[in-house]
C-alpha cells in the first residue's frame, strides 16, 4: 500500500485479507489438530507411544492452523509440506485401519487361564497363529477416526487451493493415483 | 500471484481420494452380514467350488482271526485350503479337515490308535489343547468314550477300542476334551465313521458311490486366512461360511437317479432347517442310530449339531443340465448371515449309469431295538432342565465342574444295566436351543410338547434337539456297556462351559473307570 505522508512517500505494508481457501485450511487443520488432542487424551493409560504421537500430530497441526492464518499469502513450500504430511496421516489411518495393525496396537486377544481351564476372549479371535499383524483382525474406526479423516480431507483440498497453480493439477493426479492404489489393495485383499 | 482456486477437474480427482479414505475403513463394517474379516474377494462365490468327500482311512493293520481292524490316526497341526487359494491353518486327523471316515461292518471290532501331536499350547488362545476321541453313536466302553477328563496330552498316544456291537449306522468321532471341545473340533477334529451291518447289505437304497458322506460346518476367517474364533461370551460360534465335507458351498455333480447322503451337522452352534430350492420332497432314511422302521418323506429337515441324518435325494426327475440348490432355511437363533442360507448344489449331468440300489423300500428296519420301547417297558421317569444360570449353562442347575468337584462321583442317574427310563427334557428359555446328547444308548422320541414327535424323529436317536419352550419326553434301555457315561449339550460351547453331567450305569469298577482304566501314553505310538 502507498501513502503520500507530509510530502513523502512512504510504503507500508500491511496484510491482505485471508481468502476463503486460506481460512478454509486454517480452521481445519485446527480441527484436525484439536481431534488429535482428544484422541490422545482418550489413549492416555495405553502405553507412551500411541498417545505421545497423537499429541505431536496435535500440536503441529495447531501450529500449522496457526501458521496458516498469519501467514498471507503462505509461503507455497510450507503449504506443500503441510499438504504431504496430512495426506501422509490419511494414508497412515488407512494402512491400520486396513491391515489390522490398529488390533495390534491396541492389544486385543485371547488368553487361557493358567490351567488352561477356560478360554476369554474380547471379541473375534484369530486362531492361526501365524506370525504377523493379522493374528489379530481389524475393527471398524470410530467416530473420532472417522470425523478426524473428514476434516483433514477438507484441509487437503484447502491446501491444494493454495498452492500455485501449476502444482494443483498435479497433487490433484497424485491424489487420484493413491486413491486408485486404495481400491486396488482393496479388490485383491490387501487392505481390509 | 494466481488466485487459490481449483478448477473442476481437479475437485473431481481430490472427492475420489477422499471417497476412498472415507470408505474403505467402514467397508467390512458396512457389509453387516458377514463374520469373516477377510477379503470378499477372497471368499468363494457360492457353488463355485468342486464337492469332495473326505479320504478313507486304510487300516494299518487287521486280524481276522480276533475280527480287528487297526488305524492309526495323528491329530496334528498342518495348514489346509479350505478356501481356494487361502492358506489356513487346522488341526486334523491324519492331516485331514474333515477326518478321513473310517468304515467297518458290525462285529468287527476297531481298535484306533490316536497320537496327540497338537503344539503344547494352543498358537493364539493359548491353552493346552489335550483332547479325548469320542466315537459318537457307539457303545463304547467308558475308557474309550472319549470321557471329558480322559485326556491325552499333547505327545501322548492311546488306543480306542469299539466293539461295533450296535447295529449299522452314521457315526462321528470328534474331540471331547474338557473345556476346549470347541475350539478343537473348530480347528477340524471331526469325522465320520461309517458302520455297516447286514440290514443295510439287505436294503436297495444307493450304497457305494451313490452313498456320500455331507459333514455341514460354519467357519469365519481372519485377515490372513486363519479360522476366526469369536464365541460371543460361550453362547456360540457363527460363522458365515457354509462348508460341506471342508468345502465352502460345493457343487457336486450327480447323476439321474438316487442318491444317500449322511448328513452330520458337525457345527460348532448352528442349526439348519434343510430344504431343496425347487421343493422337491426327499426321504429321510436312517437317523442317529441307523435305519428307520420305514422312510419318511419330508420336504424340509431340521437338523441340530452332532445329529446324523440319512437321506435320499431322487434327481431322476431333474432334467440334464440342471441345477438345484441344498438351501438352509435357518433355525431360530442360529446367526445368520449373507451366505448361511446356502449349503451346497447339484447339477446333473447325465443319466444314471447304474441302475443297482436305486430305491427306497416301505420298509427299512422293522426290529430296531429302541424303537420296540413302550412307556411300560420303564422303570423311572427323570425330569432335566436345560438353562442358564449365573453365566453358565447347566443342567438341573449344575455343572460338569460340579461333578469334578465330587471326584467324578456325583451322577444324574444311576440305572442298572437293561433297565428302561424314561428323560422328560426341558427346555424353558426362548433364546436358545440344545441338541442334547445322551452318551452310550439309543432312545426313541416318545414326544415333543405333548405331540408325537415329527416324521423325521421317527427312528432311534441319540442327540435331541431341544428347542426354545419345549419339553420332549425320551425312552432309553441302558447298556450295553456298565460304568459312567455323559449327558450334555451339543452347543460345543455351551458343553464347555459347562452344561454337562453324567449317569452311571450297573456298577462302577476299575475296570470301567472313564479315567483311569486306559490311561495314554507318552512317546511315540507303536505300529501294529
Amino acid at each position: 500500500m502507498v501513502l503520500l505522508s507530509a510530502g513523502r512517500i512512504a510504503v507500508a505494508t500491511t496484510r491482505p485479507p485471508v481468502t476463503s481457501w486460506g481460512a478454509t485450511a486454517a480452521v481445519t487443520c485446527v480441527a484436525a489438530g484439536a481431534l488429535h488432542a482428544i484422541a490422545a487424551v482418550d489413549l492416555l493409560g495405553t502405553g507412551l507411544w500411541q498417545p505421545s504421537f497423537f499429541l505431536a500430530c496435535a500440536l503441529v497441526q495447531l501450529a500449522a492452523g496457526g501458521w496458516l492464518y498469519l501467514a498471507r499469502p503462505p509461503v507455497p513450500r510450507v503449504v506443500g509440506i503441510l499438504l504431504v504430511g496430512t495426506v501422509g496421516l490419511v494414508v497412515l489411518y488407512l494402512t491400520v485401519h486396513g491391515t489390522g495393525l490398529h488390533d495390534v496396537i491396541s492389544e486385543h486377544g485371547a488368553d487361557a487361564d493358567h490351567n488352561g481351564h477356560t478360554v476369554r476372549s474380547a471379541g473375534p479371535v484369530s486362531m492361526g497363529g501365524l506370525p504377523g499383524v493379522d493374528d489379530v483382525t481389524p475393527e471398524a474406526p470410530g467416530w473420532l477416526g472417522t470425523s478426524t479423516v473428514a476434516v483433514e480431507l477438507l484441509a487437503i483440498t484447502a491446501l491444494t487451493a493454495l498452492l500455485p497453480v501449476q502444482w494443483r493439477s498435479r497433487t490433484a493426479d497424485a491424489l487420484l493415483l493413491l486413491g486408485t492404489l486404495g481400491v486396488v489393495l482393496w479388490s485383491t485383499g490387501l487392505l481390509f | 500471484m494466481t488466485p487459490s482456486t481449483l478448477n473442476r477437474r481437479d475437485v473431481l480427482k481430490l472427492s475420489a481420494f477422499g471417497a476412498v479414505a472415507m470408505a474403505l475403513p467402514w467397508s467390512s463394517a458396512l457389509s453387516a452380514k458377514s463374520q469373516s474379516r477377510i477379503a470378499a474377494s477372497k471368499l468363494p462365490r457360492p457353488y463355485t467350488v468342486p464337492f469332495t468327500v473326505p479320504p478313507v482311512s486304510q487300516p494299518a493293520a487287521t486280524n481276522v482271526a480276533t475280527q480287528t481292524v487297526y488305524h492309526r490316526i495323528t491329530q496334528q497341526a498342518f495348514v489346509g485350503e479350505l478356501l481356494p487359494g487361502v492358506k489356513t491353518p487346522l488341526w486334523g486327523y491324519n492331516g485331514s479337515v474333515p477326518g478321513p471316515t473310517i468304515k467297518n461292518r458290525k462285529g468287527w471290532q476297531t481298535v484306533l490308535r490316536i497320537s496327540n501331536d497338537l503344539p503344547a499350547t494352543h498358537p493364539t488362545l493359548g491353552y493346552v489343547p489335550w483332547t479325548s476321541t469320542h466315537l459318537h453313536g457307539s457303545p463304547s466302553k467308558p475308557q474309550y468314550d472319549g470321557y471329558a477328563g480322559d485326556i491325552s496330552q499333547p505327545g501322548q498316544w492311546k488306543d480306542y477300542v469299539y466293539p461295533n456291537s450296535c447295529p449299522g449306522r452314521t457315526l462321528w468321532y470328534h474331540d471331547h476334551g474338557v473345556h476346549h471341545t470347541a475350539e478343537n473340533v473348530y480347528m477340524g477334529l471331526a469325522g465320520q465313521y461309517h458302520l455297516a451291518d447286514e440290514v443295510e447289505d439287505s436294503l436297495p437304497v444307493p450304497k457305494g458311490r451313490y452313498d456320500i458322506p455331507l459333514i455341514l460346518s460354519d467357519a469365519a476367517f481372519a485377515q490372513n486366512g486363519s479360522l476366526l474364533w469369536d464365541d460371543a461370551g460361550h453362547s456360540g460360534v457363527y460363522g458365515d461360511v457354509i462348508l460341506v465335507n471342508g468345502r465352502p458351498w460345493p457343487t457336486m455333480r450327480v447323476e439321474q437317479r438316487k442318491y444317500r447322503f449322511r448328513v452330520l451337522d458337525a457345527s460348532i452352534s448352528r442349526g439348519y432347517r434343510l430344504a431343496l430350492s425347487n421343493g422337491q420332497p426327499f426321504q429321510v432314511v436312517a437317523t442317529d442310530g441307523g435305519f428307520m422302521t420305514a422312510p419318511q418323506t419330508v420336504s424340509s429337515l431340521r437338523i441340530g449339531m452332532a445329529e446324523r441324518y440319512e437321506i435320499v435325494i431322487d434327481f431322476a426327475g431333474i432334467t440334464v443340465g440342471q441345477k438345484l440348490t441344498l438351501v438352509n432355511r435357518g433355525v431360530p437363533n442360529s446367526v445368520d448371515f449373507d451366505n448361511t442360507g446356502k449349503v451346497m448344489q447339484f447339477e446333473v449331468t447325465g443319466p444314471a449309469t447304474s441302475p443297482e440300489n436305486n430305491s427306497v423300500p416301505a420298509v427299512l428296519n422293522p426290529a430296531a431295538a429302541a424303537m420296540e420301547l413302550t412307556e411300560d417297558m420303564a422303570t423311572k421317569t427323570r425330569q432335566m432342565r436345560l438353562e442358564r444360570s449365573n453365566g453358565m449353562w447347566t443342567i438341573n442347575g449344575g455343572i460338569w465342574d460340579d461333578i469334578v468337584r465330587s471326584d467324578y462321583t456325583k451322577v444324574f442317574a444311576d440305572p442298572k444295566v437293561n433297565d428302561v427310563e424314561i428323560w422328560e427334557v426341558e427346555n424353558r428359555s426362548g433364546g436358545w436351543f440344545h441338541p442334547l446328547h445322551i452318551h452310550l444308548i439309543d432312545f426313541k422320541v416318545l414326544s415333543r410338547n405333548g405331540a408325537p414327535p415329527p416324521p423325521q424323529e421317527r427312528g432311534p436317536k441319540d442327540v435331541i434337539y431341544t428347542g426354545e419352550n419345549e419339553k420332549i419326553r425320551l425312552i432309553m434301555r441302558f447298556g450295553p456297556e456298565h460304568g459312567r457315561y455323559m449327558v450334555h449339550c451339543h452347543n460345543l460351547s455351551h458343553e464347555d462351559h459347562d452344561m454337562m453331567t453324567q449317569f452311571v450305569v450297573g456298577e462302577q469298577d476299575a475296570d470301567c473307570d472313564p479315567i483311569n482304566a486306559a490311561l495314554p501314553v507318552f512317546g511315540t505310538a507303536p505300529g501294529f
